[in-house]
């Protein structure tokens, strides 16, 4: 059991940060939940740029990441993130409400890990957060992450 | 002016055929007053040379005087080449006068005068060197005679030179007859032609500035049309994504209550918050319908060739499961393929065979028939459109034994979000119509629909039928 997998989830959606927050305390799951605002809070945050300390911003094992946000969005997040020779191994989860053949051949071509359409009601959003859980949390294996970049 | 293009055919026509009669009327003139210099000048060339040969002639006899005289050898020399000379002069004379055959016969008497007076010449001349007859009488005869051969000869010359200055002349006056008449022929056939021609500039002048209006019209029009597009393309853009965003925080949260808080609340409070999500849902699917309507306005891809017999296939996959809850009989004939937008024309067939199992009578059993003709231009139907722009044209038809409709409703059913039945009834927000008529439009073609209550729908679309070697 992976508990200690800590989620970094970037959304400049403040009702969208707490519908996601009470989903995972809903399916009871104690991941770590970091949030971030934008794609260039998501950025320094990785790097451990500006107030993001590595002592206490640990790089998360998985990212949820949403496509449309102001300053720097989803998509050039995702890009930088799989050129990265350290930070590319994360797996990304698009987690957005576009549901565009264009953003989803993209973001996979780009290196996404996996992309979902956020649901519309709370209920559904509780079945991704599960589903999730249940995948990439408890099903699939993912590189182990200590404490920031090496 | 009700035909211009008429009119500017027949003044052109008319204009070009007067040039082409001044041009060949200018040949013409050209090509006398060529041959009238060539005969001027043949006939001096025939006087100068008649001239010639007589004063030949006088120096022979001159020469003949001057050796009777003298009894001086040096007189004889010039009269002896004297007689070859004037021979080859009428030679030449000859061929001037080929062609008229009088002067002809009239050169050959003087020939023959000319050679009789060299005869007579040579006989005083021998009689004096020989000596041979004293007879002073034979001598004098012989120089009477000469004289009177001159006197011949030269009345013989004067009537050649009359002659030829006499057709000289007569040349000249029907020359003159006919340059007279041809200016004025020339002058108001240019004049005409002119006139033609200065009408047809005025009537293209006022036609060119006409259409230079419109065309500005029509530039301006389709600027506005742009623009209100591009305004569309923005409306969609805020409807996919700004109006959506709060919405679906409404129904996020009432669903995360009535999960959270069900047991809290009672029976009014469940119902309104179903009701609230209904309605919710309802506009989603309203803002999720304008949004795809809105993307059929301007296609971004490229038509390609599309087997619509895939695509009906592919549809009836997709509605499977409505057919056979309905146990509906759909029979599809064999269809086209054609140059178009696959998943357009995947849209279309879906809302109409999709609309045809969904009005179906609950008493019978659906049956659904897909017909296909091609059609020339001649057999549509002049009322659809009145502009039928291809040769030829192809004919789906959709027809099924459901409800039907109030044909006084066929306009109606083709608009946007108009619905004939209350949604207790029937589901959907009333797009489908309206998208497979933006559809065809896309395509170049035109649907119609045909119905009576209770008797079942018919659907029918004209798509233009492109021929392989004209792509349009």
């Amino acid at each position: 059991m992976n508990h200690a997998i800590s989620i970094l989830i970037a959304d400049d959606d403040a009702d969208d940060r707490y519908l996601l927050q009470s989903a995972f305390d809903d399916c009871h799951l104690d991941n770590p939940l970091h949030f971030v605002e934008d794609g260039a809070e998501l950025i320094d945050y990785l790097l451990h740029q500006g107030p993001y300390h590595a002592s206490v911003h640990p790089l998360p094992g998985l990212i949820l990441l949403d496509l449309n946000m102001p300053r720097k969005d989803g998509r050039e997040a995702l890009r930088e993130i799989k050129q990265h020779p350290e930070l590319k191994s994360i797996p990304v989860i698009i987690l957005t409400t576009s549901k565009l053949d264009d953003d989803i051949n993209k973001t996979y071509a780009s290196g996404a890990n996996c992309f979902i359409t956020k649901p519309v009601s709370f209920e559904n959003l509780m079945d991704v957060v599960q589903s999730i859980d249940q995948f990439w949390l408890k099903t699939a294996r993912i590189p182990h992450r200590r404490n920031g970049l090496s | 002016m009700k035909h211009p293009l008429f009119f500017l055919r027949i003044t052109f026509i008319v204009a070009i055929g007067i040039l082409a009669v001044l041009t060949l009327l200018s040949f013409r003139q050209f090509r006398t007053l060529i041959s009238s210099s060539d005969e001027i000048d043949h006939t001096y060339r025939v006087l100068l040379e008649l001239e010639e040969v007589v004063s030949l002639v006088e120096d022979a006899e001159t020469n003949q005087r001057g050796y009777l005289v003298t009894h001086d050898a040096k007189y004889l020399d010039p009269y002896h080449v004297s007689h070859p000379q004037v021979r080859r002069l009428l030679s030449a004379l000859d061929t001037l006068t080929l062609d008229d055959l009088s002067q002809h016969a009239h050169l050959d008497t003087l020939r023959n005068q000319i050679d009789r007076r060299y005869e007579l010449l040579n006989r005083v001349i021998l009689y004096d060197t020989s000596r041979v007859a004293r007879n002073r009488a034979d001598l004098l005869l012989s120089l009477n005679r000469g004289r009177l051969v001159m006197d011949s000869l030269r009345g013989k010359v004067e009537l050649l030179r009359k002659e030829e200055l006499k057709s000289l002349n007569e040349y000249n006056q029907s020359k003159t007859a006919t340059a007279r008449l041809t200016p004025t022929y020339l002058l108001s056939l240019s004049a005409l032609a002119l006139i033609l021609l200065s009408a047809s500039f005025l009537v293209i002048n006022q036609e060119l500035r006409r259409r230079l209006g419109v065309q500005k019209e029509l530039e301006q029009k389709v600027e506005a049309l742009n623009r209100s597009n591009a305004e569309l393309e923005q409306f969609a853009y805020v409807a996919s994504h700004d109006l959506q965003e709060p919405l679906r925080k409404i129904r996020a949260f009432s669903s995360k209550l009535v999960l959270r808080h069900r047991q809290g609340l009672d029976e009014e409070g469940r119902d309104l918050l179903d009701k609230i999500e209904s309605a919710a849902t309802r506009m989603q699917k309203l803002i999720d319908d304008l949004l795809g309507f809105s993307r059929l306005v301007r296609p971004l891809d490229d038509q390609v060739p599309t087997d619509l017999n895939q695509v009906l296939h592919d549809v009836l996959v997709d509605l499977s499961e409505s057919i056979q809850s309905r146990e509906a009989n759909v029979r599809v004939a064999l269809l086209p393929t054609l140059d178009a937008y696959p998943t357009q024309m995947r849209q279309l067939f879906q809302n109409l065979i999709g609309n045809a199992l969904k009005f179906s009578r609950t008493d019978l059993r659906p049956v659904v028939r897909v017909d296909y003709a091609l059609l020339s231009s001649q057999e549509v139907p002049d009322n659809l459109t009145g502009r039928r722009t291809h040769v030829a044209y192809h004919r789906i038809t959709v027809r099924d034994n459901g409800i039907g409709f109030e044909p006084q409703y066929v306009e109606k059913i083709f608009v946007i979000f108009q619905r004939l039945h209350g949604r207790a009834e029937f589901s959907g927000t009333g797009i489908g119509l309206a998208v497979c008529k933006r559809v065809v439009i896309n395509h170049g073609g035109f649907i119609e629909a045909q119905g009576k209550p209770g008797e079942g729908a018919t659907f029918t679309i004209y798509l233009p039928f492109q021929s392989p070697e004209q792509p349009v």
